[in-house]
């Protein structure tokens, strides 16, 4: 490539600045929105499906009148002893709405001696184990969300729940999750499984569900109806159950903001429509001063070419960077919203960076190359007339 | 060095508003000579200028430039053509109006293999004989209108033309700056320089440096 029409193009685009100012914003904004949304998309898909891959094959719970109901702990050991089950466990937890803040958060009593629950719960209790090994006290570990709140609610070192039968268990706050998986663990709190009984006043001889876990994915379909057939109180959900909701709620948002980008990309294409169907008297007289001197049209398509890649790739990195930047750093408000919700029922969750550079990659493709060939196509169609009329 | 034989010129041939603007015009034009195409306005003299410097195409005819026949040069050979023996100063100078003088001089020689250095050197001494090098850097919107057609002129020589088209060039002059283009013009000539000026300006009329005049009319060698 010749320097000289670099050169040349660069001082072209500085002598152009308003006007190719005004279109490096539109390109970067489009470059912004649809690396956002796909950013958060990403995000919150690898969130969900990390979730629901840490979940049991299939849960158990008691209803009574439509409602979840304890269910006795007895069921537990009958259901270790279906052929196909690996494994069951009796879970005790429940949801304690902290008025002060008005959210919910999830209080999951856990044995600590016992290998159970998801397996970052229990990574999580390894890295608390030299303090729960020594306290007697009530304690808990709280996720990133529910410590927030504590600490905006003034209980940075100890938090006083209201026990169903009236009362308090005043417990002390020990330690935190990590960010990873911060939409799942963000709402819950882990406590010993004692104290949560005596906060949800749960009998020793009942839970809240039952897991159960099936290593075979082929058997899961049988143990869940053998599970009915034996428990005809009972609901029994299925990890695939649970991963179609997340994903019909995930789907649902998903529409919502692909009318957003089409309208975007409407507005895109309107862009790239004005410049392919006419250059300026000024471009226009300059391509026939240019050919008039004894430039090649190839000379001058060089120096459009040059223009627009520069003008794509600046907007595309800078409405990448600008995105990225938003999204994890910012944490994406307004746009977050539209995909989660803006309940406040929930502590919020941070977005995990998670970068897709296929998703990346079909930006580009969708704006890059769209972009330099609308500016190449009308200087083509101006350089290859004469330039004595051109130049009229 | 230029000859035109039974060129003719048709535009919008075949629709409603078809005008024969050049009708069996043939002429010779010798190396180092300097010659006036003369006639009014709307005669054909600007579309003569244009066939010869390949900018258009005649509808009929032959041109013969420098020994080359050129009437039916494809565009890329056309534009080598302007690039390596003719330098053009049009009319209204067609200059781009929002760079400066000197890289207005330099565009004709952006595309060749010579450096930025040795094209810096060639405009700025060319800028010298023609005395507006203390311009260089001015946007050449900011000029008068001789130093514009100064401009025009080096522009026109950067590439060390052979030959010298000059449409109207003191159309836009007042006398002193159109006396002082002939100084210009008639150096050009000392240098061995083959001019063809288009002009019904009463300046370069009864010139002694003038070699031939060929008069014009609706189209037509009179």
């Amino acid at each position: 490539m010749n320097l000289k029409l670099i050169d040349y193009a660069l001082k072209s685009l500085k002598r152009r600045f308003g006007k190719k100012l005004a279109v490096t914003f539109i390109f970067s904004f489009l470059v912004f929105l649809l690396v956002s949304v796909f950013s958060i998309a990403t995000s919150l898909k690898t969130e969900l499906l990390s979730s629901v891959d840490a979940l049991p094959e299939l849960i158990v719970q008691r209803m009574k009148a439509g409602r979840q109901a304890l269910i006795p702990v007895e069921r537990t050991y009958k259901i270790a002893t279906i052929p196909g089950v690996e494994k069951a466990y009796d879970r005790v937890w429940g949801y304690y709405y902290f008025l002060n803040a008005n959210v919910n958060f999830t209080v999951v009593g856990l044995d600590f001696d016992l290998e159970a629950y998801k397996q970052k719960y229990n990574d999580i209790i390894k890295m608390y184990s030299n303090i729960t090994d020594t306290i007697s006290t009530p304690y808990m570990i709280a996720g990133k969300g529910v410590k927030k709140i504590l600490e905006e609610n003034f209980y940075d070192k100890y938090f006083n729940f209201i026990k169903v039968t009236g009362g308090k268990v005043e417990t002390t706050i020990i330690g935190t999750f990590t960010d990873k998986s911060a939409m799942e663990t963000n709402d819950v709190i882990l406590m010993p499984e004692n104290y949560v009984r005596e906060i949800f006043d749960i009998p020793e001889d009942y839970a809240t569900d039952i897991v159960v876990r099936v290593p075979n994915p082929i058997e899961v379909n049988v143990v869940k109806r053998k599970l009915q057939y034996m428990f005809p109180d009972c609901r029994v959900i299925s990890k695939e159950d649970i991963s179609g909701s997340y994903q019909n709620i995930f789907d649902y948002k998903s529409g919502l903001f692909l009318a957003l980008l089409i309208a975007a990309f409407i507005a895109f294409f309107i862009l790239v429509y004005d410049k392919t169907s006419g250059l300026s008297l000024e471009d226009r007289r300059e391509i026939g001063i240019l050919k008039a001197v004894g430039w090649q049209v190839e000379n001058i398509l060089q120096i459009k070419f040059i223009e627009g890649i520069f003008i794509s790739l600046f907007s595309f990195f800078f409405g990448t960077g600008l995105a990225l930047f938003y999204v994890y750093t910012m944490h994406a408000p307004l746009l977050r919203n539209l995909f989660t919700g803006a309940s406040i029922l929930k502590p919020t969750f941070e977005l995990i960076p998670v970068i897709d550079f296929q998703l990346l990659f079909l930006v580009f493709i969708l704006t890059v190359p769209i972009y330099i060939m609308a500016t190449i196509i009308p200087s083509w169609r101006a350089a290859i007339i004469d330039a004595d009329e051109v130049m009229r | 060095m230029i000859e035109l034989k039974n060129i003719n010129k048709i535009y919008n041939l075949g629709l409603p508003d078809e005008s024969n603007v050049l009708k069996n015009i043939s002429f010779k034009v010798k190396k180092n000579e300097f010659t006036i195409l003369r006639g009014p306005s709307g005669s054909g003299k600007s579309t003569i200028l244009s066939i010869i410097a390949g900018l258009i195409k005649p509808t009929s005819g032959e041109v013969i430039v420098d020994g080359k026949s050129i009437a039916k040069l494809p565009d890329k050979f056309a534009a080598n053509l302007r690039a390596d023996k003719i330098g053009f100063i049009f009319q209204k100078f067609n200059l781009i109006h929002d760079l400066t003088a000197i890289d207005n001089i330099t565009v004709p020689l952006l595309p060749s293999k010579f450096s930025k250095t040795e094209i810096i050197e060639r405009a700025e001494k060319i800028m010298s004989e023609l005395s507006i090098i203390e311009k260089k850097n001015l946007v050449v919107k900011k000029l008068s209108g001789g130093e514009q057609q100064r401009v025009a002129i080096a522009r026109a020589l950067i590439n060390n033309p052979k030959i010298i088209l000059a449409d109207e060039p003191t159309a836009n002059l007042d006398e002193k700056l159109s006396l002082s283009f002939l100084d210009i013009i008639k150096k050009l000539k000392e240098k061995g320089l083959t001019i063809l000026l288009a002009s019904h300006d009463p300046v370069f009329n009864n010139l002694k440096c003038i070699d031939n005049i060929i008069d014009i009319h609706l189209g037509e060698i009179k």
